[in-house]
């Protein structure tokens, strides 16, 4: 009996190119995490990339031949944030002190609440983050062209064409985003 | 879509946005970026290899321990020479046959060999290499390709 071939690179593979990030690299996924840690700001961003690496390690990820594993490396970090997120939503964010009694007067559990979603104050955070953002760049057309387009779902291209902005204005409006949010964070 | 919902995808674009101008800066800007914001990243990404070191470490023993554990449950399910000693020399005799016809076994083996001689054997030895045979088809069957 042989085990079934896959396209994806075997355990070693995915060992040697873990390995073969530079200091520079893991400082790049660094910032990603803690970029993609929105509304988790109490975990760290280390924890994230060791996290979404010992999932490769673990065989739990697969990084598929044809692919460039630092393209795949990113979209894991993001991926393993979003889990995250859903976890954390999944959890029922009501006190104790605020359930009612059970139909025969006994304490109410947690348990007996399902997912609730979005949290008031986990919305609010989302709302008031994307509010800063439009009033800090209410003057600035190429950073709101950057942001729309891509709450839009359009590329790079299609954002420079549909808003008349050169490349250059694009990614120097992806830039000044950038350097605010890594300000706001801090 | 809901007010909450779509907050969540403007919030998720900013940040995909964000991630995506890091990923576009070169090895001297991210060392600079560093530098400005007082960011050790030889240590952190010291920490990184030394956790991941451990962490495949650990996978490796964990990987091992499985296929050990898989190896004592075949083992287990098979004869052994405890096994065939209950059975009689003509039963131990078909079987034998049967793993040389099988062509399971290499052309040049023990057993093999000493059928195709005609040379007889004791039953003693018969019921060794069984057991023996039994044994290395076991761990054939746990290694990784499975192959036999």
């Amino acid at each position: 009996m042989k085990l079934p071939a896959t396209d994806n690179h075997d355990r070693r593979e995915l060992e040697d190119a873990l390995n073969a990030f530079t200091k520079e690299d893991w400082e790049r996924f660094r910032r990603v995490a803690r970029y993609q840690l929105y509304r988790l700001a109490h975990l760290d961003p280390m924890d994230l990339l060791m996290d979404t690496a010992g999932r490769f390690i673990d065989g739990k990820r697969n990084w598929p031949r044809g692919e460039v594993f630092k393209a795949v490396f990113y979209n894991a970090i993001r991926s393993v944030a979003d889990e995250y997120r859903t976890e954390d939503a999944a959890k029922p964010y009501i006190s104790m002190a605020d359930l009612p009694l059970g139909p025969n007067g006994e304490p109410a559990s947690l348990e007996n609440f399902g997912t609730q979603g979005l949290s008031p104050e986990k919305a609010l955070e989302a709302q008031q983050e994307i509010n800063r953002v439009f009033a800090e760049f209410k003057d600035d057309e190429d950073v709101q062209a950057v942001i729309v387009g891509r709450m839009l779902g359009l590329s790079a291209e299609d954002v420079q064409a549909q808003f008349a902005i050169t490349p250059d204005e694009y990614h120097a409006g992806r830039k000044r985003l950038e350097r605010w949010l890594d300000r706001q964070i801090d | 879509m809901s007010k909450n919902q779509s907050d969540d995808d403007a919030l998720k674009s900013i940040r995909d946005l964000a991630s995506e101008e890091i990923m576009s800066l070169s090895d001297s800007e991210i060392r600079a970026r560093a530098k400005e914001e007082l960011v050790d990243i030889d240590k952190n990404a010291s920490t990184i290899r030394d956790a991941l070191k451990e962490r495949i470490s650990t996978s490796r023993r964990s990987r091992l321990h499985q296929a050990r554990e898989h190896l004592n449950t075949v083992n287990e399910n098979l004869p052994s020479y405890e096994v065939n000693a209950s059975m009689s020399a003509a039963d131990i005799k078909a079987r034998l046959a049967e793993l040389v016809a099988s062509g399971l076994m290499a052309k040049d083996s023990r057993l093999t060999l000493a059928f195709r001689s005609g040379r007889e054997m004791s039953e003693n030895d018969m019921r060794s290499l069984l057991a023996d045979y039994e044994e290395l088809m076991a761990k054939k069957r746990s290694e990784p390709d499975g192959s036999l």
